[in-house]
């Protein structure tokens, strides 16, 4: 599931200021799940628009709308053909991938993301948030690596860890509000856990000569 | 020809550390370089860091072939950090070509730590302290990571660093093996200001691998000058001092403000350093890697008492 967070609501604002009807699509997708994308969240959101200091004297309509995948094109043209029509902006409550498919269709409307998109996660790995877990980079080695992902566990990705600068378990960018497992101690424990700690002591090298391309157009 | 590479396990080593300049005033490098050149009858190699603490400095490579020509043995700092497995490869052949023997592979801090100065920067990481090693022993053998041929050999003396202060120990011990099991000639420690972690360090290598270790390692210390450095290093990723440390530092630097005296805290950190040393070599190890932080006079001091 993709994971995302809601920006800075002075982030999001600042695009709307000189504008005259404002659509707000949720997405009943992966960020619903997160709470950060659904219906409700869009009437949240709406609300916090209209009472926003630098918006409540500019008389901007604010529409509510929902897409159930707005990463589906048609999904997102039944929702919205009708309801965009007048709109001189659109504010997308999905993930990156919602917002680009609006752009895509409406190409005359600008479209503005109201969350940060972080990648493929799980829920409840660590005190029921949802976790980053996968980079989706195309050269999976979740067997090697008793199935927990250094590339996107590891902050720094490294493909041999964990470097030195794990302390009490926990990853050298972690701070008092925020600690971050160090995924290499996790790839240890899990591998203690399965007898098949000696893999460790294998290098493991990256794929030097593979071309790292995406599926896909871009 | 590697100074270190000759005389390791020959006698009890040591190196030095130097930071180059925040800027392109050369003045007060070249003026630490001058002073440490009559110190390589005493010292094997200065390390030349790489921009750590994520913090801006002139390049590890450009500072290190200036040391080179300076007739300074620089151990050459490399954090896969900050360049791709081409850009690497490219400094590894710039730094052979200026005679650079010693190279010190280092994952480095991450930009978005405590310390760092621009934590927008977006890291690399192609490589890893690991992999940088086997990319050195291909080019040693003429090859470059790819697999291609190059048009010589380099001739590395490969370093890599450990961190007995990391928490828990395990994963950092099977790390420090495979960095040996890559083709590691020489370990650094980070710095330790107490020989418990060491000690802890050995223990639990030799309980999960069976080897010794010590006879491969120089144990870093680092003098403190300052309660304002010591705060600094407890910011970096990796730096633990024990209380009895930080107390005897805080003791110090009462005396100093009572006594009006320079100088106090700087003597304190400099018989701390030597105190440690006479512990670390009841360990077995092969020698010490001293990082003054600018303050040669703690060099000389320590490597006075050697």
């Amino acid at each position: 599931m993709i994971t995302a967070q809601r920006k800075p609501m002075e982030d999001i604002v600042k695009n709307l200021l000189d504008k005259k009807k404002v659509l707000v699509v949720g997405c009943n997708g992966c960020t619903a799940f997160h709470r950060v994308g659904g219906e409700k969240q869009v009437g949240e959101f709406a609300k916090l628009l209209k009472i926003n200091t630098k918006l409540k004297d500019k008389d901007i309509e604010i529409i509510e709308s929902c897409v159930e995948e707005q990463c589906g094109k048609e999904l997102v043209e039944d929702a919205l053909n009708e309801v965009i029509k007048g709109c001189d902006a659109v504010v997308s409550l999905a993930c990156g991938a919602g917002v680009q498919q609006i752009a895509e269709i409406y190409d005359t409307i600008p479209v503005y993301p109201a969350n940060d998109t972080f990648l493929v996660g799980i829920e409840n790995r660590k005190e029921s948030i949802l976790s980053e877990v996968c980079k989706g980079c195309g050269d999976c080695i979740l067997d090697e690596t008793a199935g927990i992902c250094p590339k996107t566990r590891c902050m720094k990705g490294l493909l041999n860890g964990p470097c030195a600068g794990v302390h009490d378990g926990l990853c050298e960018l972690s701070t008092k509000n925020n600690k971050i497992p160090c995924g290499w101690m996790e790839i240890y424990d899990k591998m203690v856990r399965l007898g098949t700690v000696d893999k460790l002591l294998e290098v493991k090298m990256p794929n030097v000569n593979k071309r790292m391309v995406q599926l896909g157009d871009r | 020809m590697s100074l270190l590479r000759d005389n390791f396990g020959k006698k009890f080593i040591a190196t030095g550390e130097a930071s180059p300049p925040p800027g392109p005033d050369m003045t007060e490098f070249a003026h630490e370089v001058a002073e440490m050149k009559p110190m390589m009858d005493k010292i094997e190699g200065v390390n030349v860091v790489d921009i750590p603490g994520a913090r801006v400095l002139m390049s590890s490579l450009g500072a290190s072939i200036y040391m080179m020509q300076q007739g300074v043995e620089p151990i050459f700092q490399m954090t896969v950090r900050d360049r791709n497995m081409l850009a690497l490869q490219a400094d590894l052949i710039s730094a052979a070509t200026f005679g650079i023997e010693n190279v010190l592979s280092l994952a480095g801090d991450h930009p978005a730590c405590d310390a760092a100065d621009h934590k927008g920067a977006k890291p690399v990481y192609d490589l890893d302290s690991t992999t940088l090693i086997t990319t050195m022993k291909m080019m040693n053998d003429g090859k470059m990571l790819n697999g291609s041929d190059m048009n010589g050999k380099t001739n590395f003396f490969m370093g890599a660093a450990i961190g007995p202060t990391s928490s828990p120990l395990d994963g950092e011990v099977y790390k420090t093996k495979r960095k040996l099991n890559a083709g590691a000639d020489f370990f650094q420690t980070q710095g330790i200001f107490d020989v418990e972690p060491m000690q802890n360090f050995l223990n639990l290598y030799d309980k999960l691998i069976g080897e010794d270790i010590a006879s491969k390692t120089l144990v870093g210390i680092v003098p403190i000058r300052s309660y304002g450095m010591m705060m600094y290093l407890l910011s970096m990723p990796g730096v633990v001092i024990k209380d009895a440390v930080v107390n005897s530092v805080k003791k110090a630097q009462d005396e100093q403000k009572k006594t009006g005296k320079k100088g106090i805290i700087e003597d304190a950190g400099i018989d701390l350093c030597i105190n440690l040393v006479d512990d670390i070599k009841g360990l077995g190890m092969k020698g010490v890697h001293i990082m003054p932080v600018g303050n040669v006079r703690a060099l000389k001091a320590i490597v006075g008492s050697l």
